[in-house]
């Protein structure tokens, strides 16, 4: 049994996993930064109501929590990437692909990737970033059946196009839906085929 | 009954007559075990006759102490899907209410709009039935208010004694706490010395 | 069996045996009203004769904008948002919910709450279970033990409707804890309905495990082999009954799972070969086992406390950052990807949901399927579609 370090999972363990996984990725030659939170998993008592504002007024380096990641350089590798960490690294399973817009004014969209080694029992994120106005990336369904759904389903609400990708329709979304409904400044159809949305 | 562990091998095949004895017996079984509750107590309610007792906590359509509110919006902006509405115009410590509305096309019981209030004044209750054919009967206005059913009285009283034995409870807990800790005090104070 | 992404719709399978009787594909829709799609989904058969040359799944009848609303609202307004997109687990998509948050607020619950939550959490497991395997019976025909298992599940409604008044929908699991503490006495009936449940199990497993019928309609059918389960990124009673040995509660360990003593269910054959239909049942059927064992055991360790983590209140603003948490669903593996800017709104609330991937391969199941394998294919990856859909 893996061992538990807070109440949502063994983080210390996913942070191992990530840190293993860049120096092996940066020794086989890519380009990648390792992103570490600078927060505590847990916050000290008393913190987790405040925090925000107290990082404000100290006007110190902009802090984060949550999961350690690997942010590749270029987007073009993700499928090499990915192929590596599923032969060479043992990760087996795609459990997710999906994408995020951060923000109205951000120019890029990020792309992620988890995969997960059933033997270590380790997960690692991989992330990627895309410009908004040109969102081209290799498809990693060939390498991971699994992100099949999940890059149609990115595909449709932000507007990414997956290269090589075997089955590029819409999933969820009809087929004739114009936008990208989960970019930021998405804005909502006054109507549809003559059905008023509002 | 126990419960009998996971199989981690798989069954043998059967042969052909195995198969046939099995169909018959797994059939009967299963036949049998239909027929059993025939002479079974019935679990189930007649409903629109029989009406299920509901508990206590049961989330249903609201039900506001109007006397007690002090139109915060408190209960609104908790709301997620803004079904919320009300409007009352002070006069020195006087409330004049123009509405409280409650959508029920939109309302989803969630009960966050319960746990915001300072006053205690708004509450879910144990009435379920709506059903009508004009929408706008939907939109429920909580100020047609004729006093507190026995039912509900009861359920805001067990609410109260609940929350009186808590912080009775916590007091307790916090005084406990404080007796103890002078006497650890103590001892960590004896600790250096010795 | 296709397994090989690349290989679609379009392509038609080799058959084994040539038939002297020249046929036509022919188009079958599949929903989206048939019973067998629990659910608004459509599957596009594609049949030569009496067998499946392809299958597609059209999704999105379903589709309520779950992600959308999550970057609309409150932190704590989602939370009754995540009961809706697996409504048979709604305990275990707030929790799910509810760690994602509290991971980027870094705040661990008082442990009665951890408690608590497991036990509504495995109570809802099991109930989510019977009413899979209820529905399965009645997908290949048999309508006993649809009405025997909603009965069993009945009893845990109740007491979910005594601990939070909700039935389907709790928003009982919230950031910070629990809403309620247990009310007087509910504990005593929890351990109540195990030792019935203890008894009727016996009654499941009678009438659909050993039923004649039922095993030929589900044993070798729809196999789905450990690589290809692996490949498509399957979670939960579709991963472990193709015999992979995988658990998030044991594995990457949450809550207080580390504490309990629990077998991982795992695919092995029992009435055909490792990971048919059958298998999927047998790890849904024993898995309630489990979930007794674990709840018998939450009930003997449950300490006294706090149910409310002080510092979490109305107006959630967690820190900057971004999490992944996942949590064993009665279907798999529920994910939540949050990430916030410290505000009260979130950048992002990615559902990560174990029927959206488990159905990805079911259409890859089909070729060289029976026509009426179809249901019991589809049937026994248990999808939720207010889940694959959202």
């Amino acid at each position: 049994m893996a061992a538990r370090d807070t109440a949502w999972g063994p983080m210390e363990l996913n942070r191992a996993a990530a840190q293993e996984a860049a120096e092996a990725l940066r020794a086989a030659g890519w380009e990648l930064e390792l992103q570490l939170p600078n927060l505590p998993l847990i916050a000290p008592e008393g913190e987790a109501k405040d925090l925000v504002r107290r990082a404000k007024e100290e006007d110190a380096e902009p802090v984060w929590r949550g999961d350690a990641f690997l942010l590749l350089g270029k987007a073009q590798d993700l499928p090499a990437v990915l192929e590596h960490c599923r032969d060479e690294l043992g990760y087996a399973l795609l459990y997710d692909a999906t994408a995020v817009d951060p923000s109205v004014d951000s120019a890029e969209l990020k792309l992620i990737y988890g995969l997960r080694n059933l033997q270590t029992k380790a997960r690692l994120i991989v992330q990627a970033r895309v410009p908004k106005t040109e969102a081209v990336v290799p498809s990693v369904a060939l390498v991971y059946p699994a992100a099949d759904w999940h890059e149609r389903e990115a595909a449709e609400m932000y507007g990414i196009t997956y290269t090589g990708h075997p089955d590029p329709r819409k999933l969820l979304l009809p087929d004739d839906w114009a936008g990208f409904p989960l970019r930021k400044d998405y804005e909502y159809p006054e109507e549809y085929n003559g059905i008023s949305c509002t | 009954m126990t419960l009998p562990k996971a199989p981690t091998e798989p069954k043998p095949p059967r042969g052909y007559f195995g198969n046939i004895t099995d169909t018959v017996v797994s059939t009967a079984k299963g036949m049998a075990l239909t027929f059993r509750y025939l002479f079974r107590k019935k679990v189930t309610v007649q409903y629109p006759e029989v009406r299920p007792q509901l508990d206590e906590r049961y989330r249903g359509i609201h039900y506001l102490e109007q006397e007690l509110c002090i139109n915060c919006d408190k209960c609104a902006k908790a709301c997620p899907v803004d079904c919320i509405e009300m409007d009352a115009t002070r006069h020195g410590k006087e409330l004049e209410w123009h509405k409280f509305q409650l959508d029920y096309q939109k309302c989803m019981f969630c009960e966050l709009c319960v746990y915001p209030c300072p006053k205690d004044c708004i509450h879910m209750g144990t009435e379920y039935s709506m059903v009508s054919e004009d929408r706008s009967d939907f939109v429920k206005d909580l100020l047609s208010w004729t006093g507190l059913t026995e039912e509900q009285q009861e359920r805001i009283e067990a609410a109260e004694a609940a929350k009186a034995a808590k912080l009775a409870a916590k007091k307790k807990a916090a005084e406990e706490a404080a007796k103890k800790e002078p006497a650890e005090g103590e001892a960590g104070a004896e600790d250096p010395q010795a | 069996m296709n397994s090989h992404p690349a290989a679609r719709f379009d392509d038609k399978p080799g058959r084994e045996v040539e038939l002297d009787v020249a046929t036509q594909d022919c188009m079958i829709h599949m929903g989206p009203q048939h019973p067998a799609t629990h659910g608004v989904m459509r599957v596009l058969l594609k049949a030569d004769g009496e067998i499946l040359a392809g299958a597609q799944t059209h999704l999105g009848y379903l589709h309520r904008c779950a992600e959308k609303i999550g970057e609309s609202v409150d932190w704590l307004q989602y939370l009754p948002y995540t009961d809706r997109y697996d409504y048979l687990a709604a305990m275990n998509n707030n929790l799910g919910y509810s760690l994602a948050v509290e991971s980027l607020l870094g705040v661990e619950v008082p442990e009665r709450a951890q408690y608590l939550r497991v036990i509504v959490a495995e109570l809802n497991r099991i109930a989510s279970h019977l009413f899979a395997v209820g529905t399965y019976g009645l997908d290949l025909g048999a309508f006993t033990p649809l009405f025997t298992a909603l009965r069993d599940r009945e009893e845990v409604l109740e007491l979910f409707e005594k601990i939070c008044g909700a039935r389907l929908t709790y928003s009982y699991v919230r950031p910070g804890g629990v809403m309620n503490d247990a009310p007087e006495g509910w504990l005593a009936s929890v351990a109540a309905f195990l030792d019935g449940f203890e008894k009727t199990w016996h009654e499941y497993w009678t009438l659909i495990a050993e039923n004649k019928i039922f095993i030929e309609r589900t044993a070798n059918i729809g196999v789905l082999s450990a690589e290809q389960a692996l490949a498509w990124g399957c979670s939960g009673p579709m991963l472990r009954g193709s015999g992979i040995d995988w658990d998030l509660r044991r594995d990457q360990p949450y809550l207080i799972y580390d504490r309990l003593e629990f077998d991982v269910i795992q695919g092995v054959g029992y009435r055909g070969q490792v990971g048919d239909c059958f298998d999927r049942t047998f790890v849904r059927m024993f898995e309630m086992v489990e979930s007794v064992r674990i709840l018998r055991q939450c009930l003997e360790q449950i300490p006294d406390g706090e149910v409310l983590h002080e510092e979490v209140g109305a107006v959630i603003r967690p820190a900057p950052g971004e999490s992944y948490v996942a949590i064993e669903n009665p279907r798999g593996e529920l994910g939540h990807y949050c990430v916030s800017d410290g505000t009260k709104i979130a950048v992002r609330v990615r559902v990560r949901s174990p029927s959206f991937c488990n159905m990805s391969v079911a259409e890859h199941l089909m070729p060289g399927a029976m026509l009426g394998d179809a249901a019991a294919i589809i049937g026994s990856v248990d999808i939720v579609v207010g889940e694959t859909d959202r």
